[in-house]
């Protein structure tokens, strides 16, 4: 059963991608080839909303410094934005604040 | 101490709502001897399939918000219980879901109120020592497990087990102060704590 983790909205400037619900190991290739999806046409800017995203791990990490790296390797640019502060703290913890354009 | 119930893979054919049924019902289990002073623990056994993870992170925050953790304190403990169940999953069982894992939770009291996780497999043995973190200013995915289990609790220890695979015990305490998620306070704790 395929839970929906993601949901995008794009114009010609900006991708928004918001994530779905708590996100670990069991959701990563799932994430992992939605991403891949979505980006395979970009525009300048990548945004990816956790407002609603309570949880992630380092596989969902992982996956996301995969989509980082394949938006920055096409010059564009990606940030994550609205995490919660548990979310907030597992960036903190992995050192990903920066990278990521987390406040 | 109670048991889950393990059927088999309730996650991929039963609603969400049943994993939050088990939980419930364990906890009631868990819940209705105890008797003041009575340290609460609670045993699960499943599969190694990371569908159980929510399971798992359902009755892990559940003892750890009983046991008088902050909340940020409670968030660091299911990470680390999450990535060392991954772990597992991963690397005793190499992502066959026909291993078994035994995940015992218990409060603490003395010298400071906690949990002790206590998880145990039949999987290849992977000594921690043998594990190699990464540099985390080398931006690429993946290598962050280890890392967040060492920064998230206050002891991690591994040993073999007779017959094979491993017991991994995960120790995390409350340390007071406000356990606030705002990164001033927890500076200014930090501040004060080393005065």
């Amino acid at each position: 059963m395929s839970e929906r983790i993601l949901s995008s909205e794009r114009n010609a400037e900006r991708l928004t991608l918001a994530l779905h619900g708590e996100l670990d190991m069991r959701l990563a290739p799932q994430l992992r080839q939605s991403l891949h999806r979505e980006l395979e046409k970009i525009p300048p800017e990548v945004v990816v909303d956790l407002a609603d995203v309570p949880f992630v791990d380092s596989s969902i990490i992982a996956t996301l410094v995969e989509a980082l790296k394949i938006v920055r390797g096409r010059g564009g640019k990606l940030r994550i934005a609205s995490c919660r502060p548990t979310v907030r703290d597992t960036f903190e913890i992995a050192r990903l604040l920066e990278p990521f354009g987390i406040a | 101490m109670s048991d889950v119930p393990s059927p088999t893979d309730p996650m991929e054919s039963a609603p969400r709502r049943d994993a939050r049924d088990l939980a419930s019902s364990a906890i009631e289990k868990a819940s209705a001897p105890a008797s003041a002073g009575e340290h609460l623990a609670i045993r699960l056994a499943f599969s190694s399939s990371p569908s159980y993870l929510p399971l798992l992170r359902l009755v892990a925050r559940w003892i750890c918000e009983r046991s008088g953790l902050s909340e940020l304190e409670t968030h660091r403990t299911l990470l680390a219980l999450v990535e060392a169940a991954t772990n597992i999953i991963k690397h005793a069982y190499c992502g066959e879901p026909t291993g078994e894992i035994e995940v015992e939770l218990r409060e603490l009291r003395e010298p400071r109120p906690g949990v002790e996780l206590v998880l145990l497999d039949r999987g290849k043995f992977v000594a921690l020592s043998d594990c190699q973190g990464r540099d985390l200013a080398d931006l690429r995915p993946g290598g962050l497990g280890l890392h967040m289990m060492d920064h998230c609790l206050d002891e991690v220890r591994c040993e073999a087990r007779e017959g094979g695979g491993s017991r991994l015990v995960l120790v995390k305490r409350a340390h007071g102060g406000d356990g606030s998620f705002d990164p001033c306070a927890r500076r200014a704790m930090s501040e004060r704590e080393e005065e």
